[in-house]
């Protein structure tokens, strides 16, 4: 199996916080690795070093074989998109213009856009259900909008990885639930995901393996079928009871 | 606002940019038909006559002055704006104008012959110092914390203006003149400066408009593969750069960085590969208007005309944002 994205020993020290403790982590083609911790765990920085957009004091990222720190920063977002988890829009832009900033990467400094760009753009407007809001501002957007504005520009991106920081904290069970389709849809066609969640039923539906963190510390993956209630009790600090559904799927529920 | 509606936007400010500026040229205290201008231009009219030296020493040189120091205060004010997510940034909101302005007071105190160098020494050393302060020892400055940086550096060096008045004696209506700004006395050279100025701002804001617009979009800016820190500090510099130089030759003039952005914004959008051509050519509108207002009213100083004007349209701005 191709491996898309590796991590090697990555450390990250803020003020005399060790954030991150010497990561390994390995993303493969067509795959979804679902990242769980609790606040604080580090899952954030973790994605933003993966990322290159954040700080990283030691170790490697390897983004299609190449170390990252020796990728032109373009080159960088050619391959890899990142999903934030605060939207942060500023200048009032419209939704069109802001998802086509993904294709910026891939087109250069001062080539046009072409018709195959709006096109792209389109498209991932229409999967995350904005097709009808391309000429709104996205200062105007509810924080949910937002949000699905800001993984369709991902998408526009057209990546091989995609790292996702809790992409539907804002967003409704319908729309949750249709990003979770669309990253199903990706990973048959063979990218990379690693989605930071809080929510462990999304993780246990639709990820290959799950990597938990706690205190900068990365786990052993397990697959979902392998979770358990002392597992997760050990992470998060709370009792849990785990439920196999009639329909076969698990869901975990915090005990008071 | 689409591709076609911009560019009939643009063409019509051009056209009434070339207009403004011959009807300016032309009128005065001798008025000057457009077909007597053609002729001093194309040298059919003698260099020793009135009106050849009237067009080529005094109301041209101050009139494309003019024009350039309003390309650069907008065109600042819009790259400003958008690399540090402030719609209150400019020039002067950085510090960068007040620090020129210390510098020419000195310069002027001390009877120095030429005012701009040490303007523009005034200028970069107060931007230095903000960013010095704005970063904090830190990688990377927040926008809030550089705008602050800002106002407390020009606060200082607005008090050390004051103080330089105070024991420049005689040459303290000087001071105050130049201050207050004014184009009255522009040269070719002045023309020469602050069309390299401007010519800098333009270029740097079309060159970086994409990275202008993803900065300025609030997304992190490297996960779209736009190397902020590099590019930021190029944008911040060169524009400061270009407004110390406009700023020694103009005194301070206050409004146009603010005012025109915005409208332009309010027009055609926040995307830079429009906005940076529209706001460079609106602000050079702009001031050829108020330098031809404040020459008509008996010389009132320019910067007063761009606040007056400048003041209440913001205002009415900041009224109509949510």
């Amino acid at each position: 199996m191709k491996t898309l994205l590796s991590l090697r020993g990555l450390g990250v020290t803020l003020g005399s916080r060790e954030v991150l403790q010497s990561i390994d982590l390995d993303l493969n083609a067509g795959e979804i690795i679902a990242l769980l911790g609790p606040n604080g765990s580090g899952k954030s920085t973790l994605l933003a070093a993966a990322g290159g957009i954040g700080r990283k004091d030691r170790g490697s990222v390897f983004l299609l074989g190449d170390d990252l720190a020796g990728l032109p920063r373009r080159e960088v977002a050619k391959r890899v998109a990142v999903v934030p988890q605060q939207t942060g829009f500023f200048m009032p832009f419209t939704v069109m213009e802001t998802v086509l900033m993904g294709r910026f990467p891939a087109s250069g400094r001062f080539a046009r856009l072409s018709p195959a760009d709006a096109d792209m753009a389109r498209s991932a407007l229409e999967k995350v259900d904005l097709s009808s809001f391309e000429e709104m501002l996205v200062t105007d957007l509810s924080g949910g909008e937002a949000q699905r504005v800001t993984i369709a520009r991902a998408l526009a991106q057209d990546t091989s990885v995609l790292l996702l920081d809790e992409p539907v904290s804002a967003l409704d069970p319908r729309h949750a639930m249709g990003v979770f389709r669309l990253l199903g849809e990706l990973r048959e066609k063979g990218k990379g995901i690693i989605v930071a969640l809080h929510d462990i039923n999304y993780a246990l539906r639709f990820a290959d393996r799950i990597f938990f963190l706690k205190d900068g510390v990365l786990f052993e993956p397990r697959s979902p079928g392998l979770v358990d209630g002392d597992l997760l009790a050990r992470i998060f600090d709370t009792g849990w009871r785990l439920e196999t559904l009639p329909d076969g799927e698990r869901a975990a529920f915090p005990l008071a | 606002m689409n591709r076609s509606s911009f560019r009939i936007l643009f063409s019509v400010l051009v056209f009434f940019l070339f207009a403004s500026l011959v009807w300016v040229v032309s009128t005065g205290e001798v008025p000057i038909t457009i077909r007597e201008i053609v002729r001093v231009i194309l040298g059919r009219i003698p260099g020793t006559d009135p009106r050849s030296v009237i067009i080529l020493s005094i109301r041209l040189p101050r009139a494309l002055t003019a024009c350039a120091v309003g390309a650069v205060l907008a065109g600042s004010g819009v790259v400003f704006q958008g690399v540090l997510l402030n719609p209150l940034a400019e020039p002067y909101t950085l510090g960068v104008a007040t620090g020129a302005a210390l510098g020419a007071s000195i310069a002027i105190t001390l009877g120095m012959p030429f005012v701009s160098p040490l303007a523009f020494v005034g200028g970069v050393a107060a931007l230095g110092l903000v960013w010095i302060l704005g970063h904090g020892g830190r990688e990377s400055a927040s926008p809030a914390r550089l705008i602050l940086a800002g106002v407390i550096v020009g606060s200082i060096l607005g008090a050390c203006i004051t103080l330089v008045k105070a024991l420049s004696g005689d040459q303290v209506g000087a001071i105050v003149l130049w201050l207050m700004g004014s184009f009255s006395l522009s040269s070719w050279g002045d023309v020469g400066w602050s069309f390299l100025s401007a010519l800098l701002v333009f270029v740097l804001g079309l060159f970086w408009a994409r990275d202008l617009d993803v900065i300025s979009s609030g997304a992190n800016p490297r996960s779209l593969g736009v190397d902020d820190r590099k590019t930021v500090c190029l944008l911040l510099f060169g524009c400061s750069l270009a407004t110390a130089v406009a700023v020694s030759i103009s005194g301070i003039i206050g409004f146009v960085g603010l005012v025109v952005p915005h409208l332009c914004r309010l027009l055609i959008g926040p995307s830079h590969a429009r906005l940076v051509p529209l706001s460079v050519t609106g602000g050079a509108v702009l001031l050829l208007l108020a330098d031809s207002a404040a020459r008509t009213l008996g010389e009132l100083p320019v910067g007063v005309i761009t606040s007056l004007i400048g003041g209440p349209i913001f205002c009415f701005l900041l009224w109509r944002q949510r």
